[in-house]
């Protein structure tokens, strides 16, 4: 296949970028759209260019590094899917492919396709964990867990916070992402313990990063790769209206700024 | 965080009352509605229950806590809207992935929530501060309606209004609801729904006024 393929180069975070065209001759179908990215590189090394910089590292759909916009897409055309399992047989020849990076206030560029997505790693810290006491590994089916309740964890414990809800959704709203992380320890009984102050950390933190509000548009649901549903944003929302009206415990007050 | 942040301030405490706003208005124009369209009952039933209307003793209360709602519901959205155009940067290619149900109305809520407001301050300044014509000494408001849409121009611009309004309701009601913390797989789906069938009932029936008379005048 022969592509032409658009993209973003900025040199540094601060640095001003533009989208730079490639012509790409003998793209394989079978090829990942990573290894599509690589065969560019190789040839732009050949050529004494500067490769293009993007994010990997497994390669296998579960790590979360690989997002790219790719035609306006995150992840690109295909649902429930990440960059490194999209395959160009799902590209036509001829075709021209824009890939720019996510971009959203809160996820600033630090290089080409590459953004720092350690705000994510800051909503994380300041609730996205539970205590437990250290010890023998405590046997699975000790906690009796309704077997609804484990799936709906599951299903938000999915998440791999790649960014791509952020990316799509025109408000850059994170609440996908904290609404999947708050659902899947309000749902455990291993959960209940930091509940309310999980609820009010947490969307502190997502406010102090900059990332706007949902508005319902749903374009995160359409392109989270692992199908993460809207559902999760209200059970977020239940979870913080609670816990706002509730005295909140001192300690949570304080974290919350 | 002290409580008034947390419950007024923070990201989901404005949606919050978003939601809140936004449903009581709903119910608020759901009895605009079936007022206006007493209408076709004829002129004793409409000008008797604006009459009556017009006696409820907590009138002016109602009128201010009104005012309030729409107030606060147009300062959420101005906030809201400026929140999230700090947020974003723009893609040079931007669209929607399939399956996904961004709609153009729910991308678009604050322009024609701007529409509506500018569509109701001309609403307002003609239906309620102008002179109501007298009919055997009360008020004529069935009159009134005539006498306004007999401008042409003025009926399509209030056509126009209220289509627009439909459409921001379309997304509105059932948005409202997931502010509120609202999903279920059954209860939501039928919310949805709903939503799509009360802005049609809402553009049409308010409508209707301005169109009869157009066709009755004609
Ligand atoms: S590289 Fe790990 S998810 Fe794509």
């Amino acid at each position: 296949m022969k592509l032409t393929l658009k993209v973003w180069r900025q040199s540094g975070p601060k640095e001003k970028g533009r989208l730079v065209a490639y012509v790409l001759d003998d793209v394989s179908p079978d090829q990942s759209f990573l290894e599509m990215l690589d065969d560019l590189n190789r040839v732009l090394v050949l050529k004494g260019e500067e490769p293009v910089v993007f994010e990997h590292d497994c390669r296998e759909g579960i790590c979360g590094c690989c997002g790219l916009m790719i035609n306006g897409q995150a992840h690109g055309p295909v649902r429930g899917t990440t960059v490194c399992q999209l395959h160009m047989r799902n590209f036509k020849d001829g075709d021209t492919i824009v890939i720019e990076p996510w971009r959203a206030k809160g996820f600033p560029v630090i290089k080409d396709l590459m953004v720092d997505r350690s705000a994510f790693d800051r909503i994380i810290e300041a609730g996205g964990y539970v205590s437990v006491n250290t010890g023998g590994i405590p046997d699975a089916n000790a906690i009796p867990i309704r077997k609804e309740d484990a799936d709906l964890a599951m299903d938000a414990a999915a998440c791999i916070g790649c960014g791509a809800c952020v990316a799509s959704c025109p408000n850059a709203s994170a609440m996908l992402f904290v609404g999947a992380k708050i659902s899947q320890y309000a749902l455990l009984p291993q959960g209940q313990v930091e509940r309310v102050a999980r609820a009010l950390n947490m969307v502190a933190a997502m406010d102090r990063e900059g990332f706007g509000n949902c508005s319902n548009v749903a374009e995160c649901e359409a392109s989270c790769p692992k199908l993460i549903t809207l559902s999760n944003i209200q059970r977020m929302y239940r979870e913080h209206v609670k816990a706002s009206w509730k005295y909140a415990p001192r300690e949570a007050r304080e974290a919350a700024g | 965080m002290s409580w008034f942040r947390r419950v007024f301030l923070s990201s989901i405490g404005k949606k919050f009352w978003m939601g809140v706003t936004g449903v009581l208005l709903c119910l608020f124009i759901a009895f605009h509605l079936t007022a206006n369209l007493v209408f076709f009952l004829g002129k004793e039933a409409y000008n008797g229950l604006s009459a009556s209307l017009e006696k409820i003793p907590i009138l002016p209360l109602l009128e201010v806590g009104l005012f309030a709602l729409f107030g606060l519901h147009i300062l959420l959205g101005i906030v809201l809207y400026f929140d999230n155009r700090s947020s974003r940067d723009r893609y040079a290619v931007y669209g929607t992935k399939l399956g996904g149900f961004g709609t153009w109305a729910s991308k678009n809520m604050i322009w024609t929530g701007a529409i509506v407001l500018i569509y109701l301050g001309i609403h307002v300044r003609r239906f309620v501060f102008s002179e109501v014509p007298e009919l055997n000494g009360h008020a004529d408001y069935h009159g009134l309606n005539f006498e306004v849409f007999s401008s042409t121009l003025y009926a399509l611009w209030y056509i126009f209004g209220v289509a627009v309004l439909a459409v921001h309701i379309s997304h509105g009601f059932q948005s409202a609801f997931r502010s509120l913390g609202v999903n279920h797989p059954v209860y939501t789906p039928f919310l949805e729904w709903l939503s799509a069938a009360a802005a049609v009932v809402v553009g049409v029936g308010f409508a209707s006024i301005p169109i009869y008379v157009l066709i009755k005048g004609a």
